[in-house]
């Protein structure tokens, strides 16, 4: 019973075998770092949305009340009744929807917020 | 049906709009938890979308209350 | 507006009282409560940034990293959203930042006066930043300015519309900007004080006083809710006001 060679064997697979534990080891603390990561992601992520909430309902409601306005002051001026206030209340309400679309497709700005 | 009186039901009616608006962003914001147990992964991307959507629906509700604050203040 | 009982009103916080009646040329500029409060705004936030970023030492005391994270938190959303060209106006945007939100947060503590819950206030602050916008973005861009209402890859058959709603949101911008932090910080006040008074309803009321820390709870939770809408409407203030100067330094988007 040669010993020398069986140990040597037997040293390489325990090295082998830690190395392995070694790997999944770092492999599963980087996944919980990334949920953890993911898990703040959502608590920032409630001030981001919200924020994105108050400006979309913000700019909707003001684009519109806007368009309103214009068309019924113009109508006092141009004596034109209803009409022109009928036209600028739609061109507001797709002053609005144009906004959101907007707001909603490039988040914030020129860079775009980087986590969204 | 004197128009004082008329002034206030009308304003009265108004408000409804507001629960309207209120069940309107109850069934957004449920639908996304729904689709969020469903599929959590893709929650956090959509988690803006679902205050966007809620804000419309505010938006319209919005506009009753204004209706109503107009029919009760304007002379 | 005000319910019934004179214990409970509403309404009363947003009354203007005169303390130093002033007038210079004929218009009223006495001295009120508003003013005394955006005094003691303006105070806390020099406090906060002189003592602040005094000390200069390496380990930085507790108001050395308000002061440093204040700095650092509306330098970002300047770079991120007006670039490097917008760092020009991080003083005049940190300083609406710094000022809406502390009246925000000091209005909360009760028997304080909401200076951002004016919607003269809040029309003054926005009318100014749209001036602002659109003097820079005259002066830098001259003429070219406009094309910032004729955004490019559209149909000539379109044109007309696309422009016509380009300028109503344009127009609509101070409308949004000033009415939202306005309105939100009189629903949240209102609010508050509707629970309030349902408080002191309840404690009057014999036996339902059993029921008075029922609405106690709701003031804690709105408060804390008001809290965190102190500080997004605040936020939202100035991230807008950097998309808006974004606009100005380079219009065509």
């Amino acid at each position: 019973m040669q010993d020398g060679p069986d140990d040597a064997e037997e040293l390489k697979a325990r090295l082998a075998k830690l190395r392995g534990d070694l790997q999944a080891q770092r492999e599963s603390g980087r996944k919980e770092a990334d949920r953890k990561a993911e898990a703040d992601l959502t608590d920032k992520g409630l001030g981001q949305a919200m924020s994105l909430g108050f400006r979309v309902l913000s700019e909707f409601v003001a684009a519109i009340v806007v368009g309103a306005l214009i068309g019924w002051q113009l109508d006092e001026w141009l004596g034109t009744s209803p009409f022109l206030l009928i036209l600028l209340l739609g061109l507001g309400v797709a002053a609005g929807f144009w906004n959101i679309y907007r707001l909603a497709v490039l988040p914030s700005g020129r860079g775009g917020s980087k986590e969204s | 049906m004197d128009p004082v009186a008329a002034k206030y039901v009308g304003a009265g009616l108004a408000a409804i709009g507001m629960g309207a608006a209120a069940i309107g962003v109850g069934t957004i914001f449920g639908n996304f938890l729904s689709g969020a147990l469903r599929n959590p992964s893709a929650a956090d991307g959509q988690f803006g979308r679902a205050f966007i959507g809620a804000a419309l629906a505010e938006g319209l509700g919005i506009f009753a209350f204004l209706v109503a604050i107009i029919l009760l203040f304007v002379k | 507006m005000s319910e019934a009982g004179p214990a409970i009103d509403p309404i009363h916080q947003f009354h203007i009282n005169v303390i130093a009646p002033l007038s210079i040329g004929g218009v009223d500029a006495s001295f009120t409560n508003a003013s005394l409060f955006m005094v003691i705004i303006l105070a806390v936030i020099a406090f906060i940034m002189l003592v602040g970023t005094s000390g200069e030492h390496i380990v930085p005391n507790r108001l050395q990293t308000l002061a440093e994270m204040s700095y650092e938190f509306v330098a970002s959303t300047v770079r991120q959203t007006a670039g490097e060209a917008g760092m020009k106006f991080f003083p005049f945007v940190f300083s609406v930042f710094m000022f809406v939100f502390f009246s925000n947060l000091i209005g909360l503590v009760p028997y304080t006066f909401t200076v951002t819950s004016q919607i003269i206030v809040t029309f003054a602050f926005a009318a100014f930043i749209i001036l602002l916008v659109l003097a820079y973005g005259f002066y830098k861009n001259g003429t070219h300015f406009l094309n910032l209402f004729v955004p490019s890859g559209v149909s000539p058959i379109l044109l007309p519309f696309i422009v016509l709603i380009e300028i109503i949101s344009f127009a609509s911008r101070p409308i949004s900007l000033s009415v939202r932090l306005f309105a939100n910080m009189l629903a949240g006040h209102i609010t508050l004080k509707v629970f309030g008074g349902f408080v002191t309803l309840l404690l009057g009321a014999g036996v339902y006083a059993l029921l008075a820390p029922l609405p106690l709870i709701g003031i804690v939770l709105l408060t804390a809710f008001e809290l965190l809408v102190a500080f997004l409407q605040a936020y939202v203030f100035a991230i807008l006001t950097c998309v808006y100067l974004n606009d100005a330094i380079h219009p065509g988007h």
